[in-house]
């Protein structure tokens, strides 16, 4: 039998090898990457994002720490693990975007406490999706003095009421024709109510917080039992990757145990602001 | 008795006294007192007046009260630049924008950095004669808009005074650094802050206050360069009763913004201070601040002794895009007239009767689509409703953005070519005015920047006296860099891939670059020291406007840093 030449019994042993390999290399599993939530537990915490400059909610100059911190903490409680925080800034010229971008988005913590539920859009954008929410906030009326009276924001319709200027309590007021006072921020409505400078003021409620913290002889108060005007109120929720379906499912799992067990309401009502669960 | 023993005697004794006397001296001090050198600088009246005659030294934001940013230096020119290499580098130890003006007198160098921090270098050596560190409150972050940055030290007198985030005038004595007096000149809780290298004017330091993001009133004040003590103060919206209060619908004036954190300009011959003003508040939504909302996106004229307005022009009325009006103003005469350059945010450049505030014309920078044509002394006809910012519905392709057509970095004017130099951001962007936008864990009436569309950047070069593009240098970043012109040429400027630039002043032919290794969002500086001329650079990446908001796809590729980059040519 004739020999075959040399070169062709090598370029048929090569083919037949790179064959071999390449029907083998995809039989070989990839190694998966753990998920968030696996990674959490291999290292023993959980990181949240949290806002440094952001009293009540949270800061990093305060005792006590904000709301979100203490139930961070307590969520990464009932998953046994430890709460780790990363400070996002969102108070920035880029505002939440900016902040969710170099935080969450640049894998610097597991979730991002504190977002206001409306708008989804955004965060649809940023591959993030929201949790169940753990807590309800609005604007709420503080009385005092001549409107001290009141019940309903009806009660108050020939009293001028203050409020921040280009929020939607303000678009609100002017558009159902109330008589308005505008003032920068919600503590400066406050300051002006401990001063006697006006009785009546609408207010976002996680801000009275700070308005008792700087005022605490303040004459002003929410009205017993007011609920926050539709479309004025809003829930918070908790901002997590759509790649991490653990994650998410843990938090959800974790907010609704604690919603129930009355331990987010033991931990706002410690900030001295108007409770809410989450509304309906 | 021979002579001969007696001086030997005597200078053996002298030596010993001396050497006794010295050595317990020498013990004590240690390494840094001997090695302390002071260079007592003293800044006159006259010296700022004249600093567009004195080619050795930079004693303005702009080198002379006019703004050119022109040096008369001749030794490093377009014949040699190639030669040039660098001489010494600062570096800042912080990271963030650095936008600061490296002034220099007889030599020696003032410098800024993000957070507050200055310095005194020598300008030949770069050693650092000394320093000053700002322990800055740690709620003032909150209430800054725009990045912890500073534009500079002014010199005047035997100070240097500086202006802080925290809203504090700080003068500091030029020979050690040391605190002269430190007044608190506005309230950094209601988010009053500085940023600006402030201006020293006949025994004045004038400053303006940053603040519209956050709905401040804003405000231009001189205070007295020895004590501190305010001697007048003019805020940039009227209150009720003043001319042009009523350009504000209901109460929006109490809060209308206009702040003024850019440094003027002044006129000595007539004797006349122009500062700019910039964006009204709320930014984006014009319908809760109805009418023209003076003197927002203005130049104000102002008499400098008491700060008394005398007439202003007005850039952008009833704005809604946030084109921040409080870009500087270049003061030159040209073909018998006496104007003031300005580029505008919002994308077009102007020249304006700097005697009356009448405008002589006005072109664009770049793509502008948001002005559809020109009623009387340049007023914008907006193009509307097509670009206006509503609730309802984005607004796609609004350009320039709010970055503009040009941001704060400034312009130069070369008395050689009689042309402005303008650095360039080419972009545009889709908005939509929100009822509601979640920020810091409460909601606004807001705007959304949808997008920033994808664009480009340019410097480019325009005829002084009529506005005609003479040439343009493009690229495909923003011109993020100030700019400065020389008589030996020159045009330098920095970009934000870190290349600092020397090209043809009249044709933008690129000469030499040098790679500083961060973006540049700060300007040059030329001087001359020991006989020599050096050139400098600000570096480091930053700032607050829309572009770095995008910096998570640039800083896979950059980096931030902070420094002073200096050049001279080799031997």
């Amino acid at each position: 039998m004739k020999r075959a030449p040399f070169a062709l019994t090598f370029a048929l042993t090569f083919a037949l090898t790179m064959v071999a390999l390449a029907v083998m290399v995809p039989l070989r599993p990839h190694a998966e990457e753990p998920d968030a939530l696996s990674r959490a537990k291999a290292k023993g915490g959980l990181t949240a994002c949290v806002d440094p400059f952001n009293f009540p909610f949270s800061a990093n100059d305060s005792e006590p720490p904000g709301f979100d911190v203490e139930i961070a903490r307590a969520l990464a409680q009932r998953a046994g693990l430890r709460a780790q925080l990363y400070w996002a800034d969102t108070g920035t010229r880029g505002g939440l975007g900016r902040a969710l971008r170099q935080s969450i988005l640049a894998s610097k913590c597991d979730f991002f406490m504190g977002i206001g539920v409306d708008d989804e859009e955004e965060l649809k954008e940023k591959k993030l999706v929201l949790t169940r929410p753990y807590l309800g906030l609005g604007y709420i009326l503080l009385v005092q003095g001549t409107a001290a009276g009141a019940t309903k924001l009806a009660d108050l319709k020939n009293t001028k009421i203050a409020v921040p200027m280009s929020t939607p309590v303000d678009a609100f007021l002017f558009d159902n024709k109330y008589d308005r006072a505008l003032y920068r921020w919600n503590r400066e409505i406050m300051k002006a109510m401990a001063q006697g400078e006006i009785d009546a003021g609408m207010v976002w409620s996680p801000s009275v917080a700070v308005g008792r913290r700087e005022h605490p002889n303040g004459k002003f108060n929410p009205i017993p039992g007011y609920k926050p005007e539709p479309g004025l109120r809003w829930n918070l929720a908790i901002a997590v990757p759509d790649s991490e379906p653990a994650m998410k499912q843990l938090l959800d799992d974790s907010i609704d145990a604690l919603l129930k067990s009355g331990e987010i309401q033991k931990i706002v009502e410690r900030y001295n602001f108007p409770y809410y669960p989450p509304f309906q | 008795m021979s002579r001969k023993p007696v001086s030997l005697a005597l200078a053996v004794s002298v030596m010993l006294g001396l050497a006794l006397g010295l050595a317990p001296a020498v013990l004590a001090q240690g390494v840094d007192e001997l090695g302390a050198v002071q260079h007592q600088n003293h800044v006159t009246d006259d010296m700022l007046l004249n600093a567009d005659k004195d080619p050795n030294n930079w004693m303005h934001y702009g080198r002379d009260y006019q703004t050119t940013r022109y040096s008369p230096l001749t030794q490093v020119n377009a014949d040699n630049v190639k030669k040039l290499v660098p001489k010494w580098n600062l570096s800042f130890g912080v990271l963030e924008g650095q936008n600061s003006q490296a002034v220099v007198v007889n030599g020696v160098v003032y410098v800024t950095s993000s957070f507050n921090r200055a310095w005194a270098v020598d300008g030949v050596s770069g050693k650092v004669l000394w320093k000053y560190e700002r322990e800055l409150p740690g709620d003032v972050y909150p209430h800054l808009c725009c990045d912890v940055n500073n534009r500079g030290l002014t010199p005047y007198k035997d100070k240097v005074y500086l202006a802080t985030l925290d809203a504090h005038v700080v003068a500091l004595n030029n020979a050690t650094g040391k605190v002269v007096w430190d007044k608190q000149a506005g309230d950094y809780t209601y988010s009053e802050s500085f940023t600006l290298m402030p201006m020293a004017l006949r025994g004045k330091i004038i400053i303006g206050t940053a603040g519209a993001e956050y709905g401040v009133r804003g405000w231009i004040a001189a205070l007295d360069a020895e004590t501190g003590n305010q001697v007048w103060k003019t805020y940039t919206i009227p209150g009720p009763g003043e001319p042009g209060n009523d350009t504000w619908g209901g109460d929006s004036w109490k809060y209308g913004g206009g702040s003024a954190w850019i440094t003027g300009a002044y006129d000595k011959e007539n004797n006349t201070l122009y500062w700019p003003v910039g964006n009204p508040g709320p930014d984006f939504d014009r319908h809760v601040r109805p009418g023209d909302n003076l003197y927002s996106n203005t130049t104000l004229a102002l008499e400098p002794d008491t700060g008394k307005i005398k007439f202003h022009f007005q850039y952008t009325p009833n704005d809604p895009y946030d084109y921040d009006g409080v870009n500087e103003v270049i003061l030159v005469d040209l073909d018998g007239k006496k104007v003031w350059l300005h580029g505008d945010r919002n994308g077009h450049l102007y020249s304006i009767d700097r005697t009356n505030g009448k405008c002589n014309w006005v072109v664009p920078l770049g793509r502008v689509n948001w002005v559809k044509s020109w009623g009387p002394n340049c007023r914008p006809i907006f193009n509307w409703p097509e670009k206006d910012v509503v609730y309802d519905k984005p607004t796609r392709d609004i350009a320039p953005t709010l970055d503009g057509g040009k941001e704060w970095h400034p312009m130069a004017y070369s008395h050689r070519t009689k042309m402005v130099y303008v650095p360039v951001y080419d972009f545009s962007m889709d908005l939509q005015a929100k009822k509601m936008e979640w920020k810091r864990g409460e909601w606004y009436l807001g705007a959304k920047v949808i997008r920033l569309n994808p664009g480009s950047g340019a410097v480019k070069a325009f005829h002084a006296a009529t506005g005609q593009l003479a040439w343009t240098r493009p690229q495909s970043t923003p011109a993020t860099g100030g700019l400065l012109a020389t008589a030996g040429g020159l045009v330098f400027f920095g970009d934000p891939d870190g290349m600092f630039w020397a090209v043809k002043d009249d044709t933008g032919e690129a000469l030499w670059s040098y790679n500083v290794g961060t973006g540049v969002h700060g300007n040059p500086t030329a001087w001359t020291a020991g006989g020599n001329q050096y050139v400098a650079i600000v570096v480091g990446a930053g700032g607050g406007g829309l572009w770095p908001l995008y910096y998570s796809e640039w800083m896979k590729k950059h980096s931030k840093g902070g420094g002073l980059f200096v050049f001279g040519l080799g031997s």
